[in-house]
């Protein structure tokens, strides 16, 4: 593997995941507002929030230094994990021999730099967003490591690279398309969408990890939820969906949009058309399909 | 070896000097001389052996003509791999309980040093004798003083009730030991490791059945010590009671003691066979079981010392999970074996370090709030910050979260037992078993950070609450243990190769027979891959590399708000444009996660299980027979009636002298007359 293709890829996944995703969340307003019957802002609107938000003024409730800092860190641990999406090319930029576990891991961070955001802001709406987040981490996270798992058995490696390889050059086998299947039905809970986003419902307790948030605090935890975003769809279409991968570098780039742009329509879809579930039937909803995605793993082993 | 002379000598006097002294602080700050010069002692012998890979024997006394034992010192890599733990972690504690026992006013410390320094002695004896009798002697020692420990508030009521479980608990398991060791005895006629070895593969070939007994009560015996449940009931009991810097210790050293003995007599005193491959997967499959339900059960407790002691449990079967992965798979893939193995002493390494800095935690709030209940302390940031950035610390290296050093070990032990899918040769169904171990202790360790995250947000985070005491603030020496504990912590997570060499070192003195350290890892300072098959390197982990876009965006996005100069302004909370007071607004620790406890809570019969555990178990009540009953009443129908009778009888003669003056000098002369005939008769005539 040359540096090159690693900095250069590097650059690529960071570009997409953080700076693009302003512009597939105005996507995803304009998509809303359509099926609501409004014109809805421009596709850039949210280019404009986050930028007029960083100048805004900055409202401390609490003089908790982690307050400061873990907004921050919910960004950067997003950037981390889009390194480890193949989008240029079947190998991610970051690779080494437990990545899956690693990537598992990352986005752990992403939710605990929210929940420590949220505590040390000693609102009690925010505590009850941060201990619901959690539990929806909890009851969603089984899903995505049984997925990888099965790539991973199916493959040989625990290495996401060597997954996309295999998963591209052998086709889907049953164990696989389950395990697609099932990283689908919990897309929604993984980017943090209606019916799954009970830890910041607007209506029932204000937003909940975000009440205290403003200004360039507010902008970066909002961006990160737009990366959030495009990160998981990116987990969906580049992993689990490698189809189609071409020798050119820019038009999998392209392909990679596409294929981006197509998956968040449809999340936008379920997005807009379902009412919120309340946390314990998302975390029964999320419990099953974790306990039924284990029968991937053993077909996985049988070999099929 | 002069070394481990001056270290026994250090803390043998220090053990003298601090019973006879009453003054707290000075007993404490003997203790930490002792200290001092004990654990570097044993840091630099111990760092000696490991480095230069030696192995010392030196003879102290032996018992020869009485039986074939002798108390000899003898350090291998594995011992002195716990040396180093020992070492560290005793210089921490103490260092920390010098000022931290100011707390008890009431309470000697008599009670307190000397059985501490007893533990330490205990614990580095446990570890550098290779000698099935003097093991026991030391194991035993090891309990007793800790037992001491445990009963230090000997008026509460609970300290009692938990200091009685553990007693029995251990003892009863120690009977096991014993008798494993007088079988041993019989076969080998002689007490020392390497004789039982040679025994052993005789008893294998001749005795199968005796030589699994012999197996379950080895097992048995230090699984009941580290916790694995259901033989670790007694633990979340137990580990609260003591001061929390010798919780710190339990936690810390002594239930990794037990995974040490459990890794010596399966992996070095008992060779590898059939026999050892089977309890490889008992280990691993007791492993899994104490993972998800000490830990789920953690989930559900609100006192933090109680909290730990389910993570103890918890975290001690991801040890058993990678011990008992290497067992099975030693014979079938040496690789795979090796490292599952060295998974589960780097755990063991790891967990040292991060329980006890977090048990040191625990007293730190104990000390300043004077209660360590979750629901009573919140806010603590603002009066302990370096507590409570070490608390974050240790909870997200609990949790394995990279670049802390939970995750290599982590890793290492989820990879190996998932990778059982690759071995065509065993059963499916076993394979089955290994990976659904490994999936299980994935999701478990998200469920040690959402029960870590409710401990740091309901201690450290929120307003300022509950009592406090203003004037007690924590001295430097408690903050100097915990930030050397969460040190280790992140450099042993950011530099992964140096532990892994030590640690493979060790697992090469004892088991053998294992490929090159240099076959299964590759890499350098920075970083280390992994090869699960010869030849067949996955890229390497570098923490300091995944640090540098880390980096980058972090001066990024801080440029960003630099430029766009945004004001600041302290406001006051914001209650949904209510007015409260703080206080009537206040989201408790209990609260946390309420749906999935819910979820995990259920009632089987009269027993209420929390989170899998049970809790409030209704008294057993069984019935026997009367008949039966009255044989047990010795009182009823043997001892009453008869003293009935003699107290008649005496009573009857009592009368015979009945205060009458001439009876009396007739009793008198009589008796004269019977004293002169039995001394003639018994003087021979003469």
């Amino acid at each position: 593997m040359n540096p090159e293709f690693v900095i250069f890829s590097s650059i690529v996944n960071i570009l997409i995941v953080l700076i693009l995703s302003p512009f597939f969340d105005g996507f995803t307003r304009k998509v809303r507002a359509l099926i609501q019957s409004r014109i809805g802002p421009p596709p850039l609107q949210s280019y404009y929030d986050i930028i007029k938000l960083m100048g805004k003024e900055d409202l401390k409730s609490t003089i908790n230094p982690l307050f400061r800092l873990s907004p921050y860190l919910s960004i950067i641990s997003i950037g981390m994990a889009s390194l480890l999406i193949p989008i240029t090319e079947l190998t991610p930029p970051l690779n080494f021999w437990g990545d899956i576990f690693l990537f598992i891991y990352i986005i752990t961070v992403v939710g605990i730099a929210i929940i420590i955001t949220a505590s040390a802001s000693e609102n009690p709406f925010a505590y009850i967003g941060a201990s619901r987040k959690m539990m929806l981490h909890l009851s969603v996270e089984p899903i995505l490591a049984i997925a990888l798992i099965t790539g991973a058995i199916n493959a040989g490696s625990f290495k996401i690279g060597d997954i996309v390889l295999w998963y591209y050059s052998n086709g889907p086998n049953v164990s696989m398309l389950l395990s697609t299947v099932c990283v689908f039905l919990s897309l929604q809970a993984l980017i943090g969408k209606i019916p799954f986003d009970i830890s910041e419902a607007e209506q029932e307790i204000a937003e909940g990890v975000l009440i205290e948030l403003s200004g360039p605090k507010y902008a970066c935890v909002k961006w990160a939820n737009m990366s959030r975003q495009v990160l998981f769809c990116l987990v969906f279409t580049q992993i689990f969906v490698p189809w189609p991968f071409l020798e050119n570098d820019l038009l999998n780039i392209l392909i990679a949009l596409v294929k981006v742009t197509a998956i968040i329509f449809i999340s936008t879809l379920i997005e807009a058309l379902n009412p919120r579930l309340r946390i314990d039937q998302a975390l029964k909803y999320n419990l099953t399909l974790a306990l039924f995605s284990l029968t991937s793993i053993l077909l996985a082993l049988l070999g099929v | 070896m002069q070394y481990i002379d001056v270290s026994f000598l250090a803390l043998i006097s220090g053990m003298v000097l601090t019973s006879f002294i009453k003054n707290k602080n000075f007993s404490g700050f003997i203790t930490l001389i002792m200290m001092i010069f004990s654990s570097f002692c044993i840091f630099y012998f111990s760092l000696d052996v490991i480095i230069e890979n030696k192995f010392i024997e030196q003879e102290i006394f032996s018992l020869k003509p009485l039986l074939n034992s002798s108390f000899t010192i003898s350090i291998d890599s594995l011992s002195a791999l716990f040396l180093l733990i020992i070492s560290l972690v005793s210089f921490c504690v103490s260092l920390f309980s010098w000022k931290y026992l100011d707390v008890y006013k009431t309470n000697s410390p008599k009670r307190f040093y000397p059985f501490l320094i007893l533990l330490f002695i205990a614990s580095i004896g446990v570890v550098s004798v290779k000698d099935f009798l003097f093991f026991i002697v030391f194991w035993e020692l090891m309990t007793l003083s800790s037992w001491f420990l445990v009963i230090f508030e000997r008026e509460k009521k609970s300290a009692l009730k938990g200091g009685l479980q553990y007693f029995i608990a251990t003892h009863v398991t120690t009977a096991f030991l014993i008798l494993a060791s007088v079988i041993l005895y019989s076969y080998s006629n002689d007490f020392s490791f390497k004789e039982i070895n040679k025994s052993f593969s005789l008893i294998i070939k001749n005795q199968p059945y005796l030589s699994h007994f012999i197996l379950f009560c080895i097992f048995i015996a230090f699984v009941t010590k580290a916790g694995v449940l259901p033989f670790g009931f007694w633990l979340p009991n137990t580990y609260p009671q003591p001061p929390s810097s010798a919780s710190s210790f339990f936690g810390g050293v002594m239930s990794k003691l037990a995974v040490y003995a459990l890794f010596r007599f399966f992996c070095s005193v008992i060779p590898f066979s059939f026999h050892t491959q089977i309890w490889g997967f008992i280990i691993a499959s007791f492993g899994v079981f104490s993972i998800f339900v000490g830990t789920i059960a953690a989930l559900t407790q609100d006192e933090a010392k109680r909290l730990m002691s389910f993570h103890a449990i918890g975290q001690v079967g991801y040890m058993f999970l990678g011990i008992g992965v290497g067992l099975y798979f030693i014979k079938i893939n040496p690789f795979l074996a090796s490292i599952a193995l060295v998974g589960g002493l780097f755990h063991v390494f790891n967990n040292s370090i991060y329980k006890s800095l977090l048990f040191l935690n625990a007293g730190s709030i104990f000390y300043k709030t004077g209660t360590t209940d979750l629901n009573k302390v919140s806010g603590l940031m603002k009066v302990m910050p370096l507590t409570a950035i070490t608390a974050l610390i240790g909870s997200l290296s609990i949790a394995g979260v990279p670049p802390f050093n939970g995750f290599i070990s982590k890793l290492l032990i989820f990879e190996s037992s998932i990778w059982s899918a690759k071995q065509s040769e065993v059963f499916f169904l076993i394979r089955g078993g290994f990976i659904v171990f490994g999936i299980i202790s994935v999701f478990i360790s998200a469920v040690t950070l959402a029960s870590f995250l409710k401990f740091v947000n309901s201690a450290f985070m929120g307003k300022l609450q509950g009592t406090i005491d203003e004037k007690r603030n924590l001295p430097w020496s408690m903050v100097l243990s915990q930030i050397i504990l969460a040190f280790i912590c992140l450099l042993a997570g950011l530099f992964p190769f140096i532990p892994l060499k030590i640690i493979y070192n060790a697992v090469i003195a004892s088991s053998g027979s294992l490929p090159k350290f240099s076959s299964v890892f590759v890499g350098n300072m920075l970083g280390v891959g992994i090869n699960f098959v010869e030849n067949y390197s996955q890229g390497a982990w570098f923490p300091i590399f995944i640090m540098i876009p880390l980096i980058i965006l972090t001066i990024l996005i801080f440029s960003f708000e630099r430029y766009a100069k945004a004001p600041k302004r302290d406001v006051e909370t914001w209650y949904g444009g209510k007015e409260h007071a703080p206080e009537e607004v206040v989201y408790k620790g209990h609260s946390f996660y309420q749906p999935f406890k819910d979820l995990v809570s259920f009632k089987i019969g009269k027993i209420q299980f929390k989170g899998f555990y049970p809790v409030g178990i209704p008294a057993i009540k069984f019935s026997v027979p009367e008949s039966f009953l009255k044989i047990l009443r010795v009182d009823e129908w043997l001892y009453y009636p008869i003293v009935d009778k003699l107290t008649k009888f005496f009573e009857f003669l009592a009368q015979i002298y009945n205060s009458i003056t001439e009876k009396y000098i007739i009793w008198l002369i009589f008796g004269s007359i019977f004293i002169f005939i039995l001394l003639f008769y018994f003087s021979g005539g003469r």
